[in-house]
């Protein structure tokens, strides 16, 4: 529990073994022919220096960079086309001297391996873990809120490097474990039900002078309603709870044109309920259903919904009208009455009623309701308490509890000091359930339980096996299935990996991976900026972005699909707002659905999502240079170094005068820049009739016509985003390379090692043979060597 | 106090050729009672005992905010021609109007006796109107009053009349809101809503134009009144721009102006009348509302010649 404890697993870190090799005759007249004129003493362009390089692969690093030359080589992509190139002889010679070499301090590499993987659960780890083991609504139980954010390494932030710990987060972990504790241990008798019903100016939402029986959102009065019973305390446990309300669609077309109050009378008035608490503040606020509302004719709502304690619930007219009140009684107002006054505040009385309302007449919450009690994630631990629970119960609880969350059979012995330190609790307190409590809390501060710690042999044992496998897939702990199901045998693992993937906690997987590979996580850092932007909050369109991006990936892994969907998919997951703002007509509903997709809809693939070209602006403009590294890092694989710290980026050009590919020949006259933007530019540049938000668009605001033509370093010729998925689909390989390291990056927790290059390669080469099945392409990574060992 | 008794009588009954045979336009009864106040009666919160208006605005609406002329000259002109005193000279006639589409005249009474009978001897086949003066004390109009009602009442047409009570006034010239603020009731059951008490804004330059839409008289210019018909107000609606959101009362060169909460006058005078209903206090420095409501009354002022 104390730092000091912690610490001590943490010196389990065990040092890379370095590999030694034969010295190659080949290799250094090589570099030096073709190589260390710029990547020598001199220069070291794009970061890299190989005069010092030696071939007996002293240490895992020159390992490192060699297999990068023999990438590059591979790739076609070293030496630059304008400097001397080696014969093809040469080439052949060099690569096949690399390879063999490479293989050679690979297995060496290996024989001295048995590296411990050990890193501790991630935010989200955590919080899932947490969820599996207690059985919790985590929904807006959020124990880890005042953790640090991890360090991504790689571009994931499971990768056990940038999980660092430090005191501050020691500290959280304790906070944590005892919320935990008190929300998971229940045993008291099932909370009281509430039930209250309020009427009209109860809720809200009326004025003095206004009739008494309704509560109105109107178009000036557009504050929440709610009941004056939760105002204060919210609802009294955690649990389920009924909401009902009585509400009417009040004068929905109305006299005031739709523009004037930016509005649609078009559309049914809907009702959306939120929950917030006082406590949580802005962070817990969310929306939990939307109901439309019928006109002149009482509809009566009914949700269902699990509240924490201390929650509270809203009512909102979702499409009422928008923009501020004070613009509608400045500017509107006055173009309906000769009465009213610009721009001088007008009597409520003078216009309320006057425009489309929606009426609330009655707003009822009832519960909590529980399926059993107690709650299933305290019984599995604690069943049956009898009248006066004793040490023994203590004991065996606890026990029970230990093996859960330390993800494998604990003995007795190591369980000692969790035991004693409830028992003296018991002793002195003489309060069974407090010390069960304390006994929870020091079981989830243990490292056993924060840390993924594998021991032992190189190859998992079945137990970290089966953890390794679920914080890949459910970034949670194992369930008790997979942890009884017979790993080692290929077939019953092809199957709890398929079943894992059916399993709703796989969206963990989609969300955590997906999410970071293609850095949809960025979106919304620099949100485009509101004013200028309606559409884009009104829709909520952040949201409808993601969850495009997120059914693609789900649609491909569900289907077993091929991987090349991503880059040419000829459909895609849109609903009404999307479809709009893509202009792609024929989707009305709300709900998310397949749309086929046509050349002169320019979408298809990950290429055309509004979530990614969202994310590469910066909310004003589009960004070439971050689409184009984009494309290198995580399509390519290829990404290049950053910038060179001295350099000041080019500013953009907000007044317009230059377009983009103007600025961007900037890069040419500088050869430093040069170097890596002739591989950035021509990507970013082709991408530019996506503007900052994802809209097609032929022309620059200031009419201008966007040029995306350009040319590839190996002279592929490049024109706009049809061209980039041609250009991908030629090198089929080289995605598929890139997708797996992710994967493999991800699975493992940790970054690739050249050693782990055989199975990379081998898995590229069958997914390839076999139609690129994502699926499949997780299958032969859980099935590798590298998966299963440490 | 004892009032002398006035007789308007018109006993020229037209047929409007347009309306005869089934006329389903409802009669109208319009009961003005010379300086009633709403401390007369029981249901404004008056000391006396007041039952049978009580029953008329218990099945009605009893309108809180009704303001008459500042003397009973100007309300009568006002009622009858639906504009305020400074435009009275292009005034049309409520009663002439009213029979000439096709409304038997039941005369302005105000012998009782004479209203009695005329409700007595009423057929259903054709619509009346009438409007009974009434002179005398609180206590004894509402007894009165009462007579009028069951003879309503006992013909089977209750259901189709409208009967309006509400005061003119007397004959003192009035400058104050809760001077010309009166009694304000209508029963008209063939309209929905019972039993309502309305903060609607009414004034007597409102009862032509409800008249004049209750008997289906189409609105041309030379119809076109200061105020506005209060149907709406009494079918409930919500609507705020088929209402008033000021009234007025006018004399001479002096006007006032109200909306829900202030009163402004040409003399100056603004008061909130919600927190100084005697018009006592100056509106604190400190109601950051009240320039700008103050500002738009005297925009309604501003309108007059």
């Amino acid at each position: 529990m104390r730092a000091k404890e912690i610490s001590a697993v943490i010196g389990l870190f065990v040092t890379v073994a370095a590999s030694t090799s034969r010295a190659d005759v080949a290799l250094k007249p090589f570099l030096e022919n073709y190589c260390i004129q710029c990547h020598g003493a001199e220069k070291q362009k794009g970061d890299r220096r190989f005069d010092l390089l030696g071939a007996d692969l002293k240490n895992h690093d020159d390992a490192e960079s060699l297999q990068e030359i023999l990438d590059q080589l591979n790739l076609g992509e070293m030496p630059p086309e304008e400097e001397k190139q080696p014969s093809a002889e040469e080439l052949k010679t060099i690569v096949a001297e690399l390879t063999e070499t490479l293989q050679r301090a690979r297995i060496a590499a290996r024989e001295n391996s048995g590296r411990a993987v050990l890193r501790r659960l991630n935010r989200a780890e955590y919080r899932n873990t947490i969820r599996d083991l207690f059985a919790l609504n985590m929904v807006d139980f959020d124990p880890t809120i005042g953790f640090p954010p991890d360090d991504s390494v790689e571009g994931f932030d499971n990768v056990g490097e940038g999980l660092v710990t430090s005191d501050y987060l020691l500290q959280n972990y304790l906070e944590a474990a005892r919320k935990v504790a008190d929300k998971a241990i229940r045993p008291g008798p099932r909370p009281e039900k509430i039930h209250f019903i309020s009427k009209g100016e109860e809720i809200g939402g009326t004025m003095r002078g206004f009739r008494s029986e309704v509560a109105r959102m109107t178009i000036k009065l557009r504050q929440p309603l709610n009941l004056s019973q939760l105002r204060k305390r919210g609802v009294p446990a955690d649990g389920e709870y009924v909401i009902r309300a009585k509400a009417i669609a009040h004068q929905r077309k109305s006299r005031y044109k739709d523009e004037d109050l930016r509005y649609n009378s078009d559309e049914p008035m809907r009702l959306s309920i939120s929950i917030d608490s006082r406590e949580l503040g802005a962070t817990a606020h969310r929306t939990i259903g939307e109901f439309e509302i019928r006109d002149d004719e009482i509809t009566t709502i009914e949700h269902r919904v699990w509240l924490d304690r201390g929650f509270n619930f809203n009512l909102h007219w979702a499409n009422g009208p928008n923009g501020s009140f004070k613009r509608i009684m400045r500017k509107v107002l006055p173009k309906y009455t000769e009465d009213a006054i610009y721009p001088l505040r007008n009597p409520p009385e003078m216009y309320i009623g006057s425009g489309p309302e929606l009426h609330v007449y009655e707003l009822e919450i009832e519960g909590p309701f529980y399926d059993e009690w107690p709650p299933a994630g305290f019984a599995r631990y604690f069943p049956d308490p009898p009248k006066k629970p004793d040490s023994e119960y203590l004991d065996a609880s606890l026990s029970r509890l230990a093996a859960r969350a330390f993800r494998r059979p604990v003995s007795s012995a190591e369980l000692q000091p969790y035991l004693a330190l409830a028992n003296r609790h018991f002793e002195k307190h003489k309060d069974f359930w407090a010390a069960a409590k304390y006994g929870v809390r020091a079981i989830l501060a243990s490292p056993n339980f924060i840390y993924l710690a594998e021991q032992g042999s190189k190859k998992l044992a079945r137990n970290e096996l089966a953890t390794r496998l679920s914080y890949f897939l459910w970034s949670s702990m194992p369930d008790a299935e997979l942890l009884a199901a017979s790993l080692e045998e290929p077939d019953v693992l092809r199957n709890q990996v398929g079943r894992m993937l059916q399993d709703p906690r796989s969206s963990a997987f989609v969300e955590n991976f997906a999410g970071q590979w293609l850095g949809l996580r960025k979106l919304g850092e620099m949100p485009p900026d509101p004013e200028k932007n309606r559409g884009y909050y009104a829709d909520d369109l952040e949201s409808a972005m993601r969850e495009e991006t997120h059914r693609l990936f789900r649609h491909i892994l569900d289907g077993n699909r091929s991987i090349l969907e991503f880059i040419n998919a000829d459909y895609t997951f849109l609903n009404a707002a999307l479809a709009r703002h893509y202009d792609i007509p024929g989707v009305d509903s709300d709900e998310f659905q397949m749309v086929a997709l046509k050349a002169d809809h320019h979408r298809g693939g990950l290429l055309g999502h509004g979530s990614i070209l969202t994310a590469t602006s910066n909310g004003i403009e589009t960004q070439p240079v971050v689409r184009g590294v984009w494309i290198l890092e995580n399509l390519l694989g290829t990404p290049p170094p950053p910038p060179p710290p001295d350099i000041e980026p080019i500013e953009p050009d907000t007044r317009g005068l230059n377009t983009m590919r103007e600025l961007m020949e900037k890069h040419r006259d500088n050869p430093t820049c040069f170097e890596c933007h002739r591989r950035i530019d021509p990507l970013g540049l082709a991408m530019e009739n996506f503007d900052h938000v994802g809209v097609w668009r032929e022309r620059y605001a200031k009419k201008s016509l966007i040029d995306p033509s350009g040319k590839m370093v190996d002279g592929t010729p490049i024109d706009g985003p049809d061209s980039i998925r041609n250009y991908l689909l030629k090198r089929t390989n080289q995605f598929t390379h890139c997708l797996s390291e992710k994967l493999f990056i991800y699975a493992l927790g940790r970054r690739i090692s050249f050693t782990d290059r055989e199975d990379i390669d081998r898995i590229v080469l069958e997914v390839s043979e076999q139609g690129f099945g994502l699926q499949e392409l997780i299958q032969k990574i859980v099935a590798s060597e590298t998966f299963q060992s440490k | 106090m004892r009032i002398p008794l006035v007789i308007f009588t018109f006993l020229a009954s037209f047929h409007s050729p347009a309306f005869a045979g089934d006329d389903n336009r409802p009669n109208l009864v319009l009961i003005l009672a010379r300086d009633l106040t709403r401390g007369h009666l029981e249901c404004y919160g008056g000391k006396h005992s007041s039952p049978n208006i009580d029953r008329l605005a218990k099945e009605g609406v009893r309108y809180e905010t009704a303001w008459r002329m500042p003397d009973e000259n100007l309300s009568k002109k006002t009622l009858f021609s639906g504009r305020y005193p400074s435009h009275h000279e292009k005034a049309p006639s409520l009663s002439a109007l009213l029979e000439k589409s096709g409304y038997q005249n039941g005369g302005m009474n105000i012998d009782l006796e004479k209203s009695l009978s005329f409700l007595a001897q009423a057929q259903g086949s054709q619509p009346f109107f009438m409007i009974h003066f009434f002179g005398s004390e609180g206590a004894k109009v509402d007894h009165q009053v009462g007579k009028l009602l069951s003879a309503i009442e006992k013909n089977e047409f209750k259901k189709h009349t409208l009967v309006m009570l509400t005061s003119e006034g007397g004959s003192g010239k009035a400058k104050t809101d809760f001077e010309v603020r009166v009694p304000f009731i209508v029963r008209a059951p063939f309209l929905v809503g019972q039993g309502r008490v309305s903060k609607d804004l009414v004034d007597f330059t409102d009862i032509l134009p409800t008249f004049l839409s209750l008997a289906k008289i189409a609105k041309t210019d030379a119809l076109k009144s200061d105020g506005k018909s209060i149907v709406p107000s009494l079918t409930g609606s919500d609507d705020p721009f088929e209402k008033r959101n000021w009234i007025c009362s006018e004399s001479g060169g002096f006007r006032m102006v109200r909306d829900w909460q202030h009163i402004l006058d040409t003399e100056g005078n603004f008061h909130d009348l919600r927190s100084d209903p005697r018009q006592a206090k100056e509106v604190s420095p400190l109601d950051k509302q009240a320039p700008g409501r103050r500002t738009r009354l005297q925009m309604m002022l501003d309108r007059f010649p």
